[in-house]
């Protein structure tokens, strides 16, 4: 029998009940899965006004039909509430092995509602559905709480096979950054879901599955998966790039390009890239190299501190991470930024948003915005030691923790300089500055999680051509580009495939509709599935448009659209976001006001 | 002239003699285009690369080899690599 679109696990945490129910196959086959059905399942469940940290606000766990079929990547799974940290529609994508072993047990997704009066756990292994209660990990960082949950196991490979999902102490004090943690090291890391979860209080998720996953069309699946295989192996950034050095191969590159953010976004070079580098990573502190589920490129890097200082070993860092905790705190050390990102991992904490809160505390601080008694530590940039006191901070919301641990918006406000704050929607940007990459601008602008590089990721062919290469200081024909990258984009993140398949030359819709027809049934066209990505799309910013966002909420801070670069190449440029701007609110079929036309959610079937 | 090379992961094993840690001072004869300092430091020419000449990216193919080098310039190569 066909696993998809198959069932969910309805849990209602303030009445402790459990109870399966059946996915309507109509909003499947419009929808998709992951991002865009978890989507369309919460906007038609959860009023968009709802308090983020309340009981009325839900929150879905939702793996996309290629999710554990051994698609190439196929590892992914999507995190949907309403974000506390931005007011939008938050959709937190994560890999490893937790989403397949959910789709193992039997389920594509679980909705959690309500509140437990006390801590609880949901544990499930096939068709035994539990919450159990939780006080004892209560108060335990995640890679404590895996741990501990594996104890509980009697049989000993039982243990070893199960799979657990979790948040730490940010999530359960409610840091409006905290992050859902799963396998102790991947994240569904943004916008604050973990503190949906810890609101909830809800610890943790267990699984353990032993059924299979049938495809709906196996040989056209087979087909599709052996083109897509062939892809992977031949493109080169997923066959060589990625899987040699990781994702920090970009340091280099970014910087040399003169857009890698340096003191909050203060600068766009930074004259010691190359210690944080992976080629660095590689050189000296790499142990091994991991992949997720069904993943050949294997990108994530296993690392070990021996400076006592900073001692301890996990995984990261990513780009994102060595990037933001490097460059744009200042800091050339690998060690106290890999210590920061293992206690971002093991407090529960989303690396990006974490890290550019220290930049802005930084910048607050050297600007004599923070008392130094207040601060409690010197925040000067350039300080690791900072870095990971801050950071630690922050996980336990105490010290300078208590107002940082909710992110830089809230930070910089705190200390009545707004214009401090380098993001959207109260989202921090990440590590890619958009005065000398016009289309990121656009892309950080009008995503409707706040800003974010993986909605979009245009960097690709604006810097690296992986498809074409465009020129990255102009802005014509932009609006175009975010708007395909933006469209694809859901559409993978709905699929439960990894972002990074969309890396290789060629990887685009016709690819996608093959895997997804294969594995549901459902006989799209390409153009259907691009329907469906819009939809998404045009479904995430009626959301938000509902929940009072506004156009004047899709724009980038002062200091990027006023203050030029002034190093290499983007040296003079800031970015030009209103040349953008327009001509994408009409692409995307919406008024001057950024608000969908009646007639394009007619269209799309919203309306 | 005198030009800045910066060469980057296997890339580096074409690194000139007397380059450091990936990079080199080079000097051209004036008017040397982009192509003929790959054929300098034997690089393939259609080799899969990404460009990066004084901190802008360039289009690999005939209109990045064509380009002609001035004094000062730096000039870096990747492999084809991205993530993020």
């Amino acid at each position: 029998m066909n696993s998809w679109p198959g069932k969910l696990i309805r849990v209602n945490l303030t009445e402790g009940s459990c109870k399966v129910e059946e996915i309507d196959p109509k909003l499947a086959r419009d929808y998709i899965g992951g991002r865009g059905l978890g989507t369309k399942m919460f906007c038609d469940e959860v009023d968009p006004n709802v308090d983020p940290l309340s009981p009325e606000n839900k929150l879905i766990f939702l793996a996309g039909p290629l999710t554990g079929t051994g698609a190439p990547a196929s590892a992914r799974y999507m995190v949907i509430t309403k974000s506390p940290l931005t007011g939008t529609i938050a959709s937190s994508n994560s890999g490893g092995y937790f989403p397949a072993e959910l789709r193992f047990a039997g389920y594509n997704g679980i909705i959690f509602e309500g509140k437990s009066k006390e801590p609880v756990a949901l544990w499930i292994n096939d068709d035994s559905i539990e919450l159990k209660p939780a006080k004892d990990l209560w108060g335990k960082p995640t890679h404590i709480t895996e741990e501990l949950i594996r104890e509980k196991i009697d049989d000993p490979w039982l243990a070893e096979e199960t799979r657990i999902a979790c948040i730490g102490p940010a999530g359960e004090k409610l840091s409006r950054i905290a992050c859902i943690v799963n396998d102790k090291h991947r994240a569904a890391g943004r916008s604050g879901v973990g503190a949906v979860m810890g609101a909830k209080k809800l610890k943790a998720v267990v699984v353990k599955g032993s059924k299979g996953i049938q495809t709906a069309d196996f040989d056209g699946f087979k087909k599709a998966v052996r083109g897509c295989m062939d892809k992977l192996k031949n493109g080169p950034v997923t066959s060589e790039g990625l899987p040699t050095y990781g994702t920090s191969i970009l340091v280099n590159i970014i910087n040399e390009c003169g857009i890698l953010p340096t003191n909050n976004f203060q600068q766009g070079m930074f004259d010691k890239a190359s210690e944080i580098s992976g080629e660095s990573i590689a050189e000296n502190i790499l142990t091994r190299n991991k992949g997720c589920f069904a993943c050949s490129i294997a990108c994530a890097r296993m690392t070990k501190i021996d400076d006592p200082k900073f001692a301890g070993q996990g995984e990261g860092p990513e780009y994102e991470t060595v990037e933001l905790m490097g460059a744009d705190c200042g800091i050339d050390d690998l060690a106290p930024i890999t210590k920061a990102n293992y206690l971002c991992n093991e407090l529960g904490m989303d690396t990006i948003s974490a890290a550019c809160t220290v930049a802005t505390a930084m910048e607050l601080y050297e600007k004599g915005y923070i008392p130094k008694e207040e601060a409690g530590m010197d925040l000067s940039f350039g300080n690791g030691e900072a870095l990971v006191q801050l950071i630690e901070e922050m996980g336990w919301r105490k010290g300078l923790g208590k107002i940082a641990t909710d992110g830089s918006y809230h930070l910089a406000e705190h200390y009545g300089h707004p214009e401090l704050f380098m993001g959207v929607k109260k989202q921090e940007i990440p590590a890619y500055d958009p005065r000398g990459v016009q289309g990121m601008g656009l892309t950080y602008a009008t995503s409707n999680r706040g800003a974010c590089h993986v909605r979009g990721y245009t960097i690709a062919n604006e810097v690296l051509g992986v498809h074409e290469k465009l020129d990255p200081l102009v802005t014509e024909g932009k609006a175009a580009t975010v708007k395909v990258f933006q469209d694809l984009t859901a559409l993978v993140d709905s699929s439960g495939l990894c972002l990074f398949v969309t890396l290789t030359p060629g990887w685009g819709f016709e690819e996608m509709k093959a895997l997804i027809k294969g594995a549901t049934g459902f006989d799209y066209t390409v153009k259907e599935v691009k329907d469906c990505s819009e939809r998404i799309w045009n479904l995430e910013r009626v959301f938000n448009m509902k929940a009072g966002l506004t156009k004047e909420d899709d724009t980038l801070p002062k200091r990027l659209l006023e203050e030029p670069l002034t190093q290499g190449g983007p040296k003079g440029q800031v970015c030009r976001l209103e040349e953008m701007l327009p001509e994408y609110y009409e692409l995307r079929g919406w008024d001057e006001n950024g608000v969908p036309s009646d007639k394009k959610l007619k269209k799309l079937g919203i309306a | 002239m005198e030009i800045e090379l910066k060469l980057f992961m296997r890339f580096k094993d074409y690194l000139p003699e007397g380059g450091q840690k990936g990079k080199a001072k080079m000097t051209l004869p004036s008017g040397t285009t982009f192509e003929k300092l790959l054929h300098t430091i034997g690089m393939p020419v259609p080799e899969d690369k990404i460009i990066v000449i004084n901190g802008i990216s360039h289009k690999q193919g005939a209109a990045a080899n064509g380009i002609e080098l001035k004094d000062g310039d730096t000039v870096a190569i990747f492999p084809p690599i991205a993530g993020g």
